[in-house]
């Protein structure tokens, strides 16, 4: 009798015990659970914030839109000033305007090779700058969150990619000034017609004829203002995103060199989670965000 | 005698305590039985649920996100109706079953408060475009998707089954997220999110 009550009490005692750990399980899983959920978001929040920041970086100022637009004026000043010393040469009423007529063409060749120059020094200069933005956040930040058991490292950038979007195309509107011009960039399918205006297309060289087909004139690609509307900074899908230069790849600078400027980031990044009591016990999740830059501004009237 | 409380010594205590214990050898198993069957057993299989839930809401909120990202209204549109490709993660949870999804446009007017849906491309009155006499206004893509979860453990039975506990429970989980392509298109001269 004795030992059937030992017995007895001890069931209960064990019960009771596997009841609590049971429930303790039970409850530390939906915390971790909980904590997942909780950290996707954080990271899907901190990804899509770093790739705007990163994406308002390539046309800080409207850098960008305004060396699009200064590269099509100078194409435009050469096409116009080969033509005039076209005259002067071919017509002898205006020979003797020819040497006048070669110095304008020799400096808008020159002002079209500084332009150049100018566009490649603001690539260099903005990649500088988001390689010091990437080198900022690619150290861990945020805070490390616990919940429980379970904490929530600090985000990190495991890669950063500058590119563009497919079918987007330049913010350069087609001047009609020059009807040959024109002609001749319709001919070579250099424009696009849109309903109000035709725009020239980006990353293409736009070669002008010989003998200035040596003289590069690459647009990037940028939103066009259309009828005074700008496009705003925004989040793009990743499937219409073309990466044209790593910055970092598996969390480590890459080294490469871009010559058309980007229009779009992209960015991945990782958070980990980890058991304060099963120190063995992770797991991680990714997220990826694209953004594209912030379109040209409308012409003021 | 009633209302004369009995007074027991500790001795009487003591083997009435025994008494009661004595049973407890006899019935800990039915106990045990009963405990995991009608308690343990349908807990666990409706904690599954609030799991599935919210893998389910998480993934619907995402794919949200991913289809206001999209360049045009009707490119949004079209991905929703490709539900076999996705969908994929969502049924890949296991005991979630989509039944059926919706994708419109509500546009809120932050000056007049104001409001509209869209269902497709081209619907949306100019009033409530970018440039409109509404605007500003607040562009948001909402999703609802109508699925069924299961439990762990689904009974088959022919007078029918009990949501949630032997049968799927129908929910609708419904997201929003901000529109983000507010550009005009060079070549149409539309707005993409009327397009």
């Amino acid at each position: 009798m004795s030992n059937g009550r030992r017995c007895a009490r001890g069931n209960m005692l064990f019960l009771c015990v596997a009841i609590g750990l049971l429930i303790l399980a039970l409850v530390g899983m939906a915390f971790w659970f909980q904590l997942t959920f909780f950290s996707n978001q954080l990271l899907q929040d901190t990804s899509e914030k770093v790739a705007l920041n990163a994406a308002q970086k390539l046309n800080e100022n409207e850098n960008a839109g305004k060396i699009n637009n200064l590269t099509g004026c100078a194409r435009e000043l050469v096409f116009s000033a080969r033509q005039m010393h076209s005259k002067t040469v071919a017509e002898a009423a205006f020979a003797e305007y020819e040497p006048l007529a070669a110095q304008v063409l020799e400096q808008s060749r020159d002002g079209a090779n500084l332009i150049a120059d100018e566009r490649q020094r603001l690539i260099n200069s903005s990649i500088v700058n988001l390689r010091a933005l990437v080198k900022e956040k690619s150290a861990p930040f945020g805070r490390e969150i616990a919940l429980f058991d379970a904490a929530v490292e600090k985000p990190r950038i495991v890669s950063f990619s500058i590119g563009s979007l497919e079918n987007l195309e330049s913010n350069v509107i087609a001047s009609a000034g020059v009807p040959e011009l024109t002609a001749y960039d319709t001919g070579h399918q250099y424009i696009k017609h849109g309903k109000d205006f035709d725009f020239y297309r980006a990353n293409d060289p736009l070669k002008l004829p010989a003998p200035d087909d040596d003289l590069k004139f690459e647009l990037s690609q940028l939103p066009i203002a259309v009828n005074g509307t700008s496009a705003p900074l925004r989040l793009v899908s990743e499937s219409h995103y073309k990466p044209s230069m790593v910055l970092v790849e598996d969390g480590k600078d890459a080294i490469g060199s871009c010559a058309i400027m980007p229009s779009c980031v992209q960015v991945l990044m990782s958070v980990k989670m980890k058991s304060k009591v099963a120190t063995q016990l992770e797991s991680g999740t990714q997220s990826t965000s694209t953004a594209c830059t912030n379109g040209a501004s409308p012409d003021p009237k | 005698m009633i209302g004369v409380p009995i007074k027991r010594n500790h001795a009487e205590i003591g083997l009435i305590r025994n008494q009661i214990g004595s049973a407890q050898i006899s019935e800990f198993g039915a106990v045990l039985f009963l405990l995991i069957s009608c308690i343990v057993l349908p807990l666990l299989n409706l904690s599954i649920i609030p799991v599935r839930f919210a893998m389910g809401k998480s993934i619907v909120g995402t794919e949200t996100r991913s289809l206001a990202k999209s360049e045009t209204f009707s490119e949004a549109i079209k991905r929703n109706r490709d539900v076999a490709d996705r969908w994929k993660t969502l049924q890949a949870i296991g005991g979630i079953t989509v039944k059926d999804s919706a994708l419109c446009l509500t546009i809120d007017s932050t000056k007049t408060k104001r409001s509209m849906i869209s269902t497709a491309p081209r619907r949306i009155p100019p009033s409530f475009l970018p440039d409109g006499s509404e605007s500003p206004c607040v562009y948001l893509l909402d999703l609802k998707v109508d699925v069924e979860i299961s439990p762990l453990i689904t009974v088959a039975w022919q007078q029918g089954s009990i949501p949630g506990l032997t049968g799927p429970i129908p929910i609708q989980f419904h997201e929003s997220s901000a529109w983000e392509n507010l550009g005009r298109d060079p070549i149409t001269g539309e707005f993409y999110v009327n397009q």
